[in-house]
């Protein structure tokens, strides 16, 4: 293995320290002339070339370890060794990035030094590569396990003192790492051999259960949210990533769990373990666009599994899904214990077969992108609907179902309703005025203009349907939406979202 | 204008820019119907002193949350009503605060009579403060609530509505000159300054004059101990751990007084007198970079930087005006940061353990 060492000299080279010379060429001394700045420059450069050389010996004795274990997987003859090997040069490269991490943080000048030697190396292309952390070595840390990586350099410098990156470090900092005991590392290096588990190519379903692969897969965000308020030490990850399996066995249903879980283990995956195609989303009131994270799928399905795993979802904290915090509170055993609670309550108040009616219903009901129910004049969220039902049971809810019209047909009574207009688009036309700039789409059918299509996010056809929306015009197409007097028409489909538009016949 | 009321306005303008801020924003959520109180309300009431405070009132409901459900008990609304109390107060002459209390009543939208009793603090607040209760009467058109507070100390309190501007209250006399901050001398600016040219002998400056922030004080500033314990626990928090005392000792006329010390590279040291201290002159004799806290200290305190490598040692020099028996106790209590070195910075175990070891930093109690 590459010494970690040489690393260190590389550098010191590169440093601009020079103590003892003459820096004046013109009094004579009895000193040695100090370097020119061509001098120093050369040095640099030659330790640069020495660290990419290193870099480069690294990476060749981690892919060989890797190969040699994937070869021996799952039992061969050569297995124990071969992983001991692979954790070794794993464990090399958790230093190496260490050691790059710990002096002032993952944001600080010390975590660049890979990327600056790479301008003379010609390996960073851009200004931005340089401030990025590097990736050098080995490909950088796994993605999966970046979070924990980067949580348990801030424990160590916390430890340390250091409670912000470009606090230069205390120099035993390296030495405090390599000895580290606590469950960042664990936590870290659990999410770092299960990235390497997931992206060694071989298919995963074969090799572990769905509850397996299920806990794993929720243990880096569930470290995650357990590291928020700094610990010391975090606690024991593992057992808290079974505890939220065991609560959502209780809150859904094991069969129903285990069958969530394993149609994401059966899921194709991409080379890091995220899906190879993202999923839709839709968690109780919570609806995103397509993500590659295992995870939201389980939740997505086991949520609505049933009318109780949707009543259930349906509960879940509100705020907690707002401002991006939906990760957090799904990761959370607090939220879906809280969501349970108000699940039994409402049972005891209602009645199970209420809420379950109620559920089973909305569930069934098809929802627009803002989480409402397609059609529904109101735009209610669904929770008002949920509410309305419980109180009501004779509450009846918007079929989904829409009126669907051709565009060359307009009627005075289609403004304020939600329809589906069928057309074929002649052209779209961007507002001249800012802002915002609206995108028309006209229809052949409607020469005149009577019936439009129009939106106020023009950026999202623009990036969907290219910059002259070749992708629409000329295509059938239907719009669902509210139908209100836009500009010189008489009525438009008011978009809001790509989803309300559908191109026939792709 | 003195600079202590341009210093006073600004404070106040700032707080009320965001009690505005809070109103305007209360206007637009809340749209209640015409005979609600509820809403969020800025004023200020009179207890020896005006004090300006924020009143947030909304009405008790009946309704029950099942998770991110909310249903109607039978019953309908009643007239219990509940809020938060914030009110503001000073420190000291720089440092302004708040605190809040709850409180919960009665509204009647008939007569617009209300009465509100203080329930709990809420989040820390200091010990000498107490929560009031209030009762009066909304204006229906104005909207304005008025009234009075329900202690023997206090009278009249007014609030506005959202929407509307809160009057300016009458200018408060200014300061005697004796106590006011003053802007020529160092040890009475409302700021820090940098004293390296003021102390060189060549200036024929006068010395400092002792001066305690809390000399210079508004009626209703609120201390939660002495001037020593606010600069112990600032130095602490600006991770400053205690290297030791000199105690300044008087020549036989009892008017002249002296202490050795030394500076390392950059200290902070503050003087303390138990006793008669008014009428005390100080000066630092060093050849360094200083900087005088002014009043942003509770007790005088000076940052020394030293030129030289390796330290200097000094004399710090004391005079009486008017001899006193008995003479003043005088200690200076020396400071060194334990942040700023880089990578020699101490780790937080061995910060705890350098504050642990450390020495008070205090004039002993059997001086005081």
């Amino acid at each position: 293995m590459t010494k970690l060492g040489s690393f260190s000299i590389a550098w010191l080279l590169s440093g601009p320290a020079c103590w003892g010379c003459n820096p004046h060429p013109l009094a004579p001394s009895w000193d040695d002339p100090c370097p020119t700045i061509a001098d120093r420059l050369a040095q640099a450069g030659k330790a640069a070339i020495d660290f990419k050389a290193n870099v480069v010996k690294m990476n060749a004795e981690i892919s060989g370890a890797r190969g040699r274990f994937w070869k021996a997987f799952p039992n061969g003859p050569d297995f124990a060794t071969a992983e001991a090997a692979l954790l070794n040069e794993l464990w090399q490269k958790d230093m190496y990035y260490m050691m790059l991490a710990l002096p002032d943080g993952i944001t600080g000048f010390a975590a660049t030094v890979p990327n600056q030697m790479g301008v003379v190396t010609g390996d960073t292309k851009t200004s931005q590569d340089l401030h990025k952390f590097p990736t050098n070595l080995d490909d950088g840390i796994k993605p999966y396990a970046f979070p924990m990586f980067v949580q348990w350099v801030n424990a160590i410098r916390r430890a340390d003192g250091r409670e912000k990156d470009g606090m230069m470090a205390s120099l035993t900092i390296m030495a405090t790492a390599i000895q580290d005991k606590s469950n960042w590392r664990k936590s870290y290096e659990d999410a770092r051999n299960w990235a390497e588990f997931l992206s060694g190519g071989v298919d995963i379903s074969r090799y572990v259960t769905p509850q397996v692969y299920l806990v794993r897969q929720m243990e880096a965000d569930v470290a995650f949210v357990l590291g928020r308020s700094k610990p010391v030490d975090l606690p024991n990850v593992e057992a808290a990533s079974i505890e939220l399996y065991n609560l959502f066995v209780k809150a859904f249903g094991e069969k129903e769990v285990l069958a969530a879980a394993g149609t994401v283990l059966r899921t194709p995956k991409n080379s890091v373990g995220g899906l190879a195609t993202r999923a839709d989303v839709e968690i109780g009131t919570y609806i995103s666009k397509p993500s590659p994270n295992p995870f939201l799928l389980f939740l997505t399905r086991v949520t609505n599994s049933s009318p109780r795993g949707y009543a259930v979802a349906l509960m879940i904290d509100q705020y907690g899904l707002l401002a991006g915090k939906a990760t957090e509170t799904f990761n959370t055993k607090e939220k879906w214990a809280n969501a349970l609670a108000a699940y039994n309550q409402l049972t005891a108040r209602f009645g199970e077969s209420a809420v379950l009616a109620a559920s089973a219903k909305l569930r069934a009901a098809p929802k627009n992108p803002a989480g409402g129910i397609i059609g529904d004049p109101q735009s209610k969220p669904v929770l008002e609907w949920f509410q309305a039902m419980l109180v009501n049971p004779k509450t009846v809810i918007p079929s989904g179902h829409l009126e669907r019209y051709e565009a060359s047909a307009f009627d005075p009574h289609w403004l304020g309703k939600i329809l589906t207009i069928h057309g074929t688009v002649s052209r779209v036309v961007l507002d001249q005025k800012c802002c915002p700039i609206y995108a028309q789409i006209y229809f052949k059918e409607s020469p005149d203009g009577a019936v439009i299509g129009f939106s106020p996010n023009s950026d999202m056809f623009i990036a969907k349907y290219g910059r002259n929306f070749a992708g629409l015009v000329g295509k059938p197409v239907e719009m669902q939406g509210e139908i209100q007097q836009f500009g010189k028409s008489k009525g438009g489909v008011r978009i809001l979202d790509l989803s309300q538009v559908k191109v026939l016949g792709n | 204008m003195t600079d202590l009321t341009q210093f006073e306005n600004s404070m106040l303008r700032a707080t009320r820019f965001l009690l505005s801020l809070a109103i305007v924003l209360s206007a637009a959520w809340a749209q209640n119907p015409p005979n609600s109180i509820e809403g969020g309300y800025a004023g200020r009431y009179h207890c020896g002193h005006w004090t300006e405070f924020y009143l947030q009132i909304k009405p008790i409901s009946n309704a029950v949350s099942i998770g991110p459900l909310t249903f109607d008990q039978p019953g309908g609304p009643s007239d219990g009503i509940s809020g938060v109390l914030q009110f503001y107060f000073s420190r000291s002459i720089i440092k302004r605060d708040s605190a809040s209390y709850s409180v919960t009543g009665t509204y009647d939208a008939k007569t617009g009579g209300f009465h509100l009793e203080p329930k709990s603090w809420i989040g820390p607040h200091p010990a000498v403060l107490e929560m009031i209760g209030m009762e009066g009467t909304r204006d229906p058109a104005s909207r304005k609530l008025m009234g009075k507070m329900l202690s023997g100390k206090c009278d009249t309190f007014e609030l506005f509505p959202p929407g509307t501007a809160v009057p300016p209250l009458p200018p408060e006399p200014p300061q005697p000159a004796e106590i006011a901050p003053n802007n020529k001398l160092p040890e009475r600016r409302l700021g820090p300054s940098n004293v390296t040219n003021y102390l060189d002998p060549a200036s024929f400056s006068p010395d400092f004059e002792y001066w305690v922030t809390a000399w210079s004080d508004r009626p209703g500033t609120v201390h939660e101990g002495e001037p020593i314990d606010d600069v112990v626990e600032q130095m602490k928090k600006d991770k400053f751990a205690c290297l030791g005392s000199q105690r300044v000792t008087w020549d036989a006329s009892g008017l002249k007084g002296t202490a050795p010390d030394k500076v390392t590279i950059t200290e902070r040291f503050v003087v303390e007198c138990v006793g008669d201290c008014k009428n005390v002159f100080y000066r630092p004799y060093v050849g360094a970079n200083v900087t005088h806290f002014g009043l942003t200290s509770a007790l005088p305190t000076m940052q020394i930087k030293s030129v030289f490598l390796g330290g200097t040692s000094f004399k710090w020099n004391f005079s009486l005006k008017t001899k006193t028996q008995p003479a003043p106790d005088i200690y200076i209590h020396r400071w060194r940061p334990l942040a700023g070195w880089g990578p020699f910075d101490p780790k937080p175990a061995e910060v705890a353990r350098i504050m642990a070891a450390a020495p008070p930093c205090r004039a002993p109690k059997n001086s005081r």
